[in-house]
């Protein structure tokens, strides 16, 4: 057990007192002592010490699939005590002089965890018997059932309604894109003219907002890098004067590592699970620490069957999710959070290849925010998410997927970190996000209603006062190779986008008191603009060519005000994005990759299908989720990234 | 505690696939191969900017020109593009001719031309490289290539041969590394590796058209020997021809917008067909439905520009490639080098194009420069018959390989240097490229002379001058900033200054007599016309300087 500075402890409080006996499974979930993490050392009582059951360990083996633990019994203390505990209570045996709790558990549990038993189940004693770890999670997901069920699909919408997506639009955003075509269509008959220079106007104020966000985010990188440079050399000087090593020890000794919870949601992916299983053995984090799942639906029995066929490694369990709506990926990995026995969680895809050391950097950086905190070294508010930057291993595959690296590239690389330097408001990327697992609890977990619940999630995180924070490590993804599939795919992106400002603008005013400036410059320059700006793209293009090869081509008079500003700005917009997504690229891939961002404009092109087709789809589909195929590019043989 | 360290793999890179070089994306030696076309394009460049000679063709100042006066006009912007030729060159040298220097020494072109001919050198390295042929070959092929001294030289002027055969061979590149890839490439590379240089090859010479048509059936049976669909192979297809497609559609909406007619590059008064009415008019376009002296004449231009040693081992080379790889696909990327010399044939004999050498009737020296577009096919099937004989007679005889290579590399070495010691001998009379560059300098020596004088004396004030007469495109040779003159180009402006010059014009150059021409307009001299008998145009301007039929006048004001 550690705490925020990673000491051993070994105090733990794991059920809730007597009165939750009678309480709802729901109810049992939410209380704060079924947190994970357990409350500090004084906190426990002496008399609760003084309880403390006898507890017998014995060598018997107990095969829970066979028979499972009585389930009135095992429900009385909540799945996340006696998932961090390793235990489940199996069978109570009244016949004694003594009523015996027999528990099934994993390894030798800590006595101090049955502090609680006496009081729940009248129980002097305790016998401890042998179970594996998988058997005891799947216990627990039978026993848990509909709590588990209802923290993956509507926790959040049950306790913060004002944040979930589940709802969908409101009402006045439901009508708003339908009022703004009818005023555009009455002003094309009233007075066209003026009706699509209002539009081209406004088509190239989000074009350019979006571009100047941009661009500031991109050209503040280099001073993050250099304040991280100024601040490790103050701090190393600080620690050699104090006589201390020059470098603070993030990390503790290996064996007291916190738990960590790698989720791995996967959908139709039977080919990739011996790629997993390879791209996850490289981390560099003690096997008996380690808790991966590989999250698999009920009706996917193809990814199962190739799953339980595989020799997987000891430290990665097949957790099947039940059936359930909205069937989307944040509801898996809601589930399997409930499971999480670690203390640190991240979301990786199935392909996805971390770099070895990601996970001891993120545990690095939690420790030394801890540390911070609590010795009020920092002004920052607390780290709820560390996200690794993500780059793509088949990044030359084709165009598309060169195009999606310098997309990656300029927006890991280079758009994150920059916004990071400002503390603005940071939309998460699809996996490779590292939670502090309670936090992310406490926050509601994922939106399982929004199909970008990674970016929801950051921006709930900052909204809750917590920020994330970027870290100097990377993860391989495979870039989406097919165009169907990559529209497809960036519909559900931006579609979340939508949802995610219109979740978060359901009452503007409160939003922008929430976040402050930033949040709403986040909110406004990142989240809307973008996908405004790529509704708007086709048009700022179409007046561009129009006036270059002659605007009586297709029979308009533009004042000359507008056809200028707007060529100007759409040129130099285009030319200041290719400029700098080319140099980021080439600097995170080769030249090769970065060259080709000369075709950004085609590409955008690409986007604005997908924004539109996400209008449509947050109108009249909001829940859809259209998967993205993986294990495209097997026959990969470059090594562009190298 | 120990960490999880399965040694799956290594690094976090991807599993690696054995890889055939010749095959793989990246061909060993393409950068120093471009360093060093680059490197004696620079090294010619020296020699014929000091000379003068890379602006002795009367179309490559004009190329200049219309790039400079993108940017350069008292009318800027595209509609300078013109019509008369295709944008892409002009495009590539704006950038260039931005500096007046580069502009009027015409260094911007032998930029250009050397960037083209380093393009060219990696694109046939690569490949020769996809062909599979062993490396003395392929040194071989490009040492041919670059040992060519005419188009060495149109690599220094502004012409837009370097543009097309670097468009072309990139395209052919392009082609052969899809068809030759190990995995079948998707659509969007073919476009990009080589719809693009397609594409930029339509918009330089209407030679490429026929490349990108060739490419697009290229395209088809290769795909569908690799056992793909027909919707498949079409899909390829139609990636490989779309840039070119959106090509022509710009070209033609660009006509449409700037001068009301989608052809006008076609029908103009301006186009190539003007020109050639006006040769056919006069008897003088004697190839048209003539197979037998069009096929003379372009020998004849093959012969003087790639010498008849290395016409001989080429045709060696076709015939052995016909023999051992009778039309499989590396024999069709062998072919798609001859589609260009395959149109400049067939446009000959349709009258399409105009070219005269001492073959033709009459005799003469024009437009051979066309021809430089097989220049890289001779050298790659020179290339190609060095490494047909290699594999022959390492067939027969495994210790012989070595031999044979080396042999046929120095027979091939002998000949290029035995053929450029007899060039050099008389440049203008043997090579009808230098010839009609040669008399176009000396045509243009009063004129050049002329322009040099307004250069000099030119102290503001706007100069009014018709430079669309081929004998008056001397915009580099007058180093005077191109918005300063009203010309053709600046349309209604130029009508007005014609109308009343003294309000618009300190300076005015034109023909002392109109030009007796019975030609198109673009012969004409409109200025000359207009003036040149004017009473009240000589009592306002005085002949600050004449030569030949040249006059010079300058405003007539009070002091």
């Amino acid at each position: 057990m550690t705490t925020g500075s990673g000491e051993r402890t070994g105090v733990l409080a794991v059920v809730p007192d007597g009165a939750t006996r009678d309480l709802a499974p729901l109810d049992v979930v939410d209380l704060p002592g079924n947190r994970l993490r357990p409350p500090a050392p004084t906190e426990l009582a002496p008399e609760v010490r003084r309880r403390l059951p006898d507890v017998e360990l014995t060598d018997t083996t107990v095969d829970l699939d066979a028979e499972p633990p009585d389930r009135d019994l095992a429900a009385r203390v909540g799945h996340r005590p006696c998932l961090f505990h390793g235990w489940v209570p199996w069978r109570l045996d009244e016949t004694g002089d003594v009523a015996t709790l027999v528990v099934a558990a994993v390894g030798r549990p800590d006595p101090e965890s049955f502090a609680g038993v006496r009081e729940l189940y009248a129980a002097g004693r305790v016998e401890v018997r042998r179970t594996t770890p998988t058997a005891l999670r799947s216990a627990l997901a039978e026993v848990h059932r509909e709590v588990l069920l209802h923290e993956a699909g509507d926790r959040l919408a049950t306790r913060f309604p004002r944040l979930s997506a589940r709802s969908g639009l409101t009402t006045w955003q439901r009508w708003f894109p339908a009022v703004l075509l009818v005023a555009l269509v009455v002003g094309l008959v009233r007075s066209p003219t003026t009706a699509i220079v209002v539009t081209l106007a406004v088509a190239n104020l989000l074009f350019v907002t979006n571009v100047v966000f941009k661009t500031v985010a991109v050209s503040l990188m280099p001073f993050r890098a250099a304040h991280r440079s100024r601040q490790q050399l103050e701090e190393m000087q600080a620690r050699v004067e104090a006589g201390l090593s020059p470098q603070w020890a993030a990390l503790p000794p290996e064996d007291e590592l916190p738990v960590y919870t790698v989720l791995v949601p996967a959908y139709d992916e039977a080919n990739v699970v011996e790629t997993l299983v390879a791209n996850l053995s490289v981390l560099d984090y003690p096997p008996d620490k380690l808790d991966v799942m590989l999250l698999l639906e009920a009706d996917d029995e193809a990814t199962i069957a190739a799953a339980q066929a595989a020799d997987l490694p000891p430290f990665v369990e097949v957790v099947v999710v039940p059936p359930g709506t909205p069937q989307t990926k944040p509801r898996a990995c809601n589930y399997g959070l409930s499971l999480a026995r670690g203390r640190y969680a991240v979301i990786y895809d199935a392909e996805d290849r971390p770099d070895p050391g990601q996970l001891k950097e993120a545990v690095a950086a939690f420790r030394r925010d801890q540390f911070e905190q609590r010795h009020g070294l920092t002004s920052k508010p607390p780290l709820a998410v560390v996200q690794a930057s993500l780059h793509y291993f088949n990044a030359d595959y084709n165009v598309l997927t060169r195009m999606f690296a310098i997309e990656y590239a300029h927006w890991f690389e280079a758009m994150l970190p920059g916004m990071d330097v400002t503390r603005l408001p940071l939309p998460l990327g699809g996996t490779s996000n590292h939670f502090d697992v309670d936090l992310l609890r406490d926050l509601g977990s994922w939106d399982p209603y929004n199909v970008t619940e990674d970016a929801d999630a950051g921006l709930r995180t900052a909204s809750a006062g917590y920020r994330v924070e970027m870290m100097d490590s990377s993860t391989g993804e495979e870039a989406c190779a097919v165009t169907t599939s990559w529209i497809k795919q960036r519909t559900r992106w931006i579609k979340g986008y939508m949802m995610t400002a219109a979740v978060n603008l359901r009452d503007p005013w409160r939003f922008a008191r929430e976040t402050g400036p930033l949040g709403v410059i986040s909110m406004l320059g990142l989240v809307a603009a973008t996908t405004l700006a790529f509704l708007a793209y086709p048009l700022a293009l179409a007046l561009t060519i129009a006036t270059y090869i002659g605007v009586q081509l297709v029979g308009l008079d533009l004042p000359a005000w507008l056809t200028e500003i707007s060529v100007t700005t759409f040129v130099f917009g285009n030319l200041m994005m290719i400029v700098t997504t080319a140099l980021v690229a080439s600097w995170r891939y080769t030249w090769r990759i970065g060259i080709f961002a000369v075709f950004g404009p085609v590409y955008w092109l690409l986007h604005s299908v997908a924004a539109w087709r996400a209008l449509h789809q947050v109108l009249f589909d909001p829940h859809r989720w259209e998967k993205t195929p993986h294990g495209l590019t097997e026959d990969y043989e470059s090594a562009a990234h190298v | 505690m120990t960490s999880v360290a399965v040694p799956v793999r290594v690094t976090s890179g991807p599993l690696r696939v054995s890889v055939d070089p010749n095959r793989a994306r990246r061909v060993p030696g393409s950068v120093w191969v471009f360093l060093l076309g680059v490197a004696v394009v620079a090294v010619a460049s020296v020699y014929t900017v000091r000379t003068g000679t890379n602006l002795d063709y009367g179309d490559a100042r004009a190329h200049l020109a219309i790039a400079r006066r993108i940017t350069d006009s008292k009318q800027p912007g595209l509609v300078q593009l013109g019509s008369v030729w295709l944008p892409v060159p002009h495009l590539l040298l704006l950038p260039l001719v931005q500096n007046l220097w580069m502009f009027s020494s015409g260094v911007a072109g032998c930029v250009l031309g050397a960037l083209c001919m380093g393009t060219s050198s990696a694109a046939l390295w690569r490949i020769t490289a996809r062909l599979r042929m062993p490396l003395l070959p392929r040194v071989v092929a490009l040492a041919v290539l670059l040992a060519n001294p005419s188009l060495l030289y149109v690599s220094t002027t502004a012409l837009t041969e370097p543009v097309l055969v670097a468009a072309v061979l990139c395209t052919i590149a392009g082609l052969a590394g899809w068809a030759t890839s190990h995995r079948m490439l998707s659509g969007g590379e073919l476009a990009v590796f080589a719809g693009l240089p397609a594409a930029m090859g339509v918009l330089t010479r209407y030679e490429a058209w026929a490349l990108a048509l060739a490419g697009v059936f290229f395209v088809v049976i290769v795909s569908r020997r690799k056992g793909r669909t027909w919707r498949a192979s079409i899909v390829w297809a139609a990636s490989f021809a779309a840039p070119s497609a959106v090509a022509v559609a710009w070209w033609l909406a660009y006509n449409t917008a700037v001068f009301g007619n989608p052809l006008e590059f076609l029908t103009g008064q301006y186009a190539a067909a003007a020109f050639t009415e006006v040769f056919e008019r006069e008897g003088q376009l004697s190839t048209k439905h003539n197979a037998g002296l069009s096929a003379a004449v372009y020998g004849r231009a093959m012969l003087e520009t790639s010498g008849l040693a290395v016409m001989v081992i080429a045709f060696v080379g076709l015939a052995l490639t016909c023999w051992r790889w009778a039309l499989d696909d590396r024999a069709l990327v062998v072919w798609l080098g001859g589609a260009t010399s395959a149109f400049l044939l067939f446009s000959l004999v349709s009258g399409q194009h105009i070219m005269v050498n001492d073959a033709a009737l009459p005799p003469g020296a024009y437009n051979n420069r066309y021809v430089l577009s097989a220049v890289p096919w001779l050298a790659l099937l020179t290339g190609l018959a060095v490494s047909h004989l290699m594999a022959l007679v390492g067939h027969w005889r495994e210790w012989l390989f070595v031999p044979v290579a080396v042999a046929g590399a120095a027979l091939v070495a002998v000949v290029l240097v035995a053929q450029n010691v007899y060039w050099a001998g008389d440049p203008g009379g043997r090579m009808t490229i230098i010839e009609e560059a040669e008399a176009q300098h000396a045509e243009y020596v009063v004129m050049r002379e002329s322009a040099h004088w307004l250069r000099d004396h030119y102290d503001g004030g706007d100069v009014l001058m018709d430079q669309t007469p081929a004998d008056f495109s001397l915009a580099p040779d007058l180093g005077i900033p191109i918005r300063d003159f009203y010309t053709r180009a600046v349309g209604g402006l130029f009508d007005e200054a014609v109308a009343d010059p003294w309000s618009h014009a300190r300076w005015v150059m034109m023909h002392i007599r109109p030009i007796e021409s019975g030609g198109t307009d673009t012969e004409r001299d409109l200025v000359s016309d207009a003036l040149a008998d004017d009473p009240a145009f000589h009592a306002a301007y005085r002949l600050g300087y004449s030569q030949g039929n040249v006059g010079i006048y300058r405003r007539v004001e009070q002091p």
